[in-house]
């Protein structure tokens, strides 16, 4: 991040610019260093040469410029003076006397300035455009005559140092060339291994032939890197032989599972179609269908064995001409018929690779080559006890043996078809069983009503037949016994007592009758019903009847329901009335009406009494139309009322049953499961 | 990078005390060169001449009496320099030399000097006098007229109003002076 982007773009370079640029920028970095530092010593030495030459000058000039001062001849000190003409570096000199007055100057051609008017203190002083030398004119004695000033300018210097610059210019330019064409050399001795070490990487890379190696050169770094790259490519060799083996067993894998899905699938469907409603011919015909899709180029045919074990019947082939199916519809199965006739009658497979030249087929050769059949692989269709029942067979266009995932195919495909044909050969049975089975019970239930309804009308004209005689019995015997009764004796009058009271009864039986019939008639209009309320006015009315007797009743709260009121009522006047009847006997009866849940969940009455009870053997009959547990002497009733109350209990989808012991009471149960109104 | 790499102080009292004396220096310079030349009479600058030639000359060493013997300027006749002759010559040394200064009316009395001025006042004896110090290496110096041409060393003569003066070489070398190329470029060529 923090990188320069021209370090990135260095990093960029190949090796062999990155070599180049590296000696160059060493060499340059070195020579600049070098010149820079001989530039300033050549500065600093060539300052202390300047200013040591033009001290000497100077004192040069102040000798020849003595006599000049001693003698006030500042013409002769002037010609002196002219000789610095020769040294062009000279701006100006200027002669003083003691006095410190200018004695006589020099001045070169171009320069303007002034002449000082004084010479400065003694010495040498550098300044920023010249150099000045004050000296002393001194004879021989030590007695000073003036002072010499020189001014020197930089120009010497300057073209000097400018010299020197174009040199070291002209020596650095001739190095880096050099340097630049030794680089060159060095650098492919360097960097032709490298080269090609890279070469054959990027060939590699994308031929992907790792039996490619790099040619070694040397025994250097590059020459280890060689090997050690020979070494990684002999290693990347052998996982890739490795993967390439793993892969192409995966590739097997996955493709045996990608058909084992695919048969999986295919036999889902085939189950699915199976299970339908479609009939063997369709399923069949699907089947083989589907087979076809799964197997391009082969066409499938079942063939069905008849009954006889003889004949072999169409059972689909979709692909296979029709002139073809037609033709080997109902041909017989023999020891060499075909492959399919063959392999029923032999019970075995029967392979045919080419049917141009198998003897099983020379009867039917034409009939298959004439469709373009050239290779039938015939499999017998086994039921359970191993008997065949048709054949699977597969064509194929040209020559062909089977493989061994195409003879798994085929022994599952004949798996399937076996299930398919017994299925639907068992679905058709008990449809036909079925079908006659239902015509039976239509019969049967036909006959039934008619017969029911003969007896409802038997039963309801007998009961109104018998009505009339019976009132008549009841009426002549009541006249009887009203103007007749003092001409009879007692026994007389009892009698009649006894032929009105029969006659009474069975009016009642009579009427019970009509009513239990008519329930069979009747439409049932169903109203919530307050199970509570009717089960306890029920009771009062009951135990109203009853004036003698000491009955007690437990009711519980009961649940409400959906049903016939007059019908529901009737069941409560029927079992209450039973309870209070058969607890005559008891000082204090004790009726208990209340619910418990039943086995399945749903709510059931019960209606329990401490009376007479009976014996459970004789519990199949309660419910029966006049099937009485007691005599007309100990209990009256006229042994309809519990099959009434069953019947009103089953029309309303219930149920009723009765547990009791022999003299320790009774309980009865019924069940009016929720219906909506 | 902002702070300078050196600091150049030059202490204040120096550089006032340098422009100081500069001013000074300038000042009287100034005055003197408005005087020098109008102040500097002939005899004065012939004066310093006399004592510069000394300078300029070399004198072998039977000149001197001993070696401690000073370096005597003799002027013969009257004095035209008044005290500036010795106001020049005071302290100064030539050749390790103490310069002393006498005046004489006679040539025997200025043998002993090594320069010897001969004075306008001798114009008549000039010859006789030159010839008395033929054998003696004393550089003569005269303001007469022919001075050289008569056997004298160095003559002064007037170009303007500046002093200038004409050697006569050979005699110099005859009486075993050496005279600085200097001086002899300086002089007026001799005839």
């Amino acid at each position: 991040m923090s990188r320069l982007p021209s370090t990135l773009l260095l990093s960029n370079l190949p090796i062999k610019r990155k070599m180049t640029v590296a000696l160059m920028g060493t060499t340059l970095i070195a020579l600049l260093v070098a010149c820079t530092a001989l530039a300033v010593y050549e500065q600093v030495t060539f300052r202390k040469v300047q200013t040591r030459n033009i001290n000497i000058l100077a004192e040069v000039l102040a000798r020849n410029c003595t006599a000049a001062l001693s003698f006030m001849n500042p013409d002769d000190a002037r010609q002196t003076l002219d000789a610095l003409g020769a040294k062009p570096s000279v701006e100006m000199a200027c002669l003083y006397n003691t006095e410190g007055m200018l004695f006589t100057a020099y001045r070169r051609g171009d320069v303007a300035t002034e002449f000082p008017l004084m010479p400065g203190p003694d010495g040498t002083r550098e300044l920023s455009h010249h150099l000045e030398v004050v000296h002393p004119i001194v004879m021989s004695n030590g007695s000073r005559v003036g002072t010499m000033y020189i001014r020197n300018d930089f120009r010497e210097r300057d073209a000097h140092l400018q010299t020197y610059i174009v040199i070291s210019a002209l020596v650095l330019i001739l190095t880096l060339v050099f340097a630049f064409l030794f680089s060159s050399v060095l650098q492919g001795v360097i960097t032709r291994p490298i080269m090609e070490l890279t070469d054959t990487a990027k060939k590699i890379g994308t031929t992907r032939d790792y039996t490619a190696r790099a040619q070694k050169h040397g025994q250097d770094e590059i020459g280890t890197l060689t090997d050690g790259f020979n070494l990684m490519l002999a290693g990347i060799k052998d996982r890739d032989t490795a993967l390439l083996t793993a892969n192409n067993a995966l590739t097997t894998e996955n493709q045996e599972r990608k058909r084992a899905e695919e048969l999986l699938a295919w036999e889902k469907g085939a189950m699915e179609l199976i299970c339908g409603d479609a009939s063997l011919r369709e399923v069949l015909d699907g089947l083989m269908r589907s087979l076809e899709r799964h197997s391009s180029g082969a066409l499938f045919s079942v063939l069905l064995l008849d009954k006889d074990g003889v004949h072999l019947r169409h059972g689909a082939a979709p692909s296979l001409p029709d002139a073809y199916n037609r033709l080997i519809d109902g041909v017989a199965v023999g020891p060499d018929v075909g492959s399919c006739g063959t392999a029923a009658y032999d019970n075995r497979q029967v392979i045919v690779t080419d049917i141009s030249t198998d003897p099983l087929w020379a009867d039917f050769r034409e009939l298959a080559l004439g469709h373009g059949l050239s290779a039938c692989w015939s499999t017998p269709i086994r039921n359970r006890s191993g008997k065949p029942v048709g054949t699977f067979a597969v064509y194929y266009r040209e020559p062909r043996s089977p493989n061994a995932a195409e003879l798994d195919l085929i022994a599952r495909a004949v798996h399937i078809t076996y299930i398919a044909i017994e299925r639907k050969q068992t679905e058709e049975e008990i449809r036909i069983l079925n079908s006659s089975l239902e015509q039976r019970v239509r019969e049967r239930t036909a006959q039934l009503e008619a017969a029911v309804k003969e007896l409802d009308a038997f039963s309801y004209s007998v009961s109104h037949d018998l009505r009339a005689p019976l009132r008549a019995l009841d009426g002549f015997s009541r006249i009887v016994l009203r103007d007749y009764s003092p001409r009879l004796d007692e026994d007389g009058v009892r009698m009649l007592g006894v032929i009105r009271a029969e006659s009474q009864r069975m009016g009642r039986l009579i009427d019970d009758l009509l009513a239990f019939s008519r329930l069979g008639r009747q439409q049932i209009e169903r109203v919530p019903i307050d199970m509570g309320a009717l089960a306890k006015e029920v009771f009062d009315e009951m135990l109203a009847m009853e004036r003698t007797r000491n009955v007690r009743l437990t009711l519980s709260e009961l649940p409400a329901v959906n049903g016939s009121a007059p019908m529901i009522r009737q069941v409560w006047v029927n079992l209450i009335g039973n309870a209070i009847k058969f607890t005559n006997r008891r000082e204090a009866g004790e009726v208990d009406i209340g619910t418990k849940t039943g086995d399945g969940g749903e709510v059931v009455f019960f209606v329990k009494d401490n009376g007479a009870g009976f014996d459970m053997q004789y519990a199949g009959k309660l419910f029966g139309v006049f099937q009485r547990l007691h005599s007309q002497q100990e209990f009256s009733g006229t042994g309809v009322g519990l099959a009434l109350v069953q019947r009103i209990v089953q029309r309303h989808g219930g149920r009723i049953w009765a547990e009791a012991e022999l003299d320790k009471g009774a309980t009865f149960f019924f069940t009016i499961p929720h219906s909506p109104l | 990078m902002r702070r300078p790499i050196f600091t150049a102080r030059i202490p204040a009292p120096c550089a006032s005390a340098w422009l100081r004396g500069a001013v000074l220096l300038m000042a009287g310079s100034l005055m003197l060169s408005q005087q020098a030349f109008a102040q500097y009479r002939e005899y004065e600058v012939k004066a310093a001449f006399l004592a510069n030639f000394a300078q300029f000359a070399k004198w072998p060493g039977a000149a001197f009496s001993d070696a401690n013997a000073p370096f005597a300027i003799g002027v013969l006749g009257d004095d035209p320099f008044g005290g500036a002759l010795e106001s020049i010559v005071k302290g100064r040394l030539v050749s390790g030399r103490k310069v002393v200064v006498r005046r004489a009316r006679r040539p025997e009395e200025v043998r002993n000097c090594q320069i010897v001025f001969i004075s306008n006042s001798e114009r008549a004896r000039v010859v006789e006098i030159i010839s008395s110090f033929q054998m003696a290496s004393i550089l003569t110096v005269g303001e007469t007229d022919q001075f050289v041409n008569q056997g004298g060393m160095v003559g002064f003569f007037m170009e303007g109003d500046k002093v200038r003066f004409a050697i006569n070489h050979g005699t110099a070398k005859r009486s075993g002076l050496e005279l600085s190329s200097r001086l002899i470029k300086l002089a007026k060529a001799t005839p």
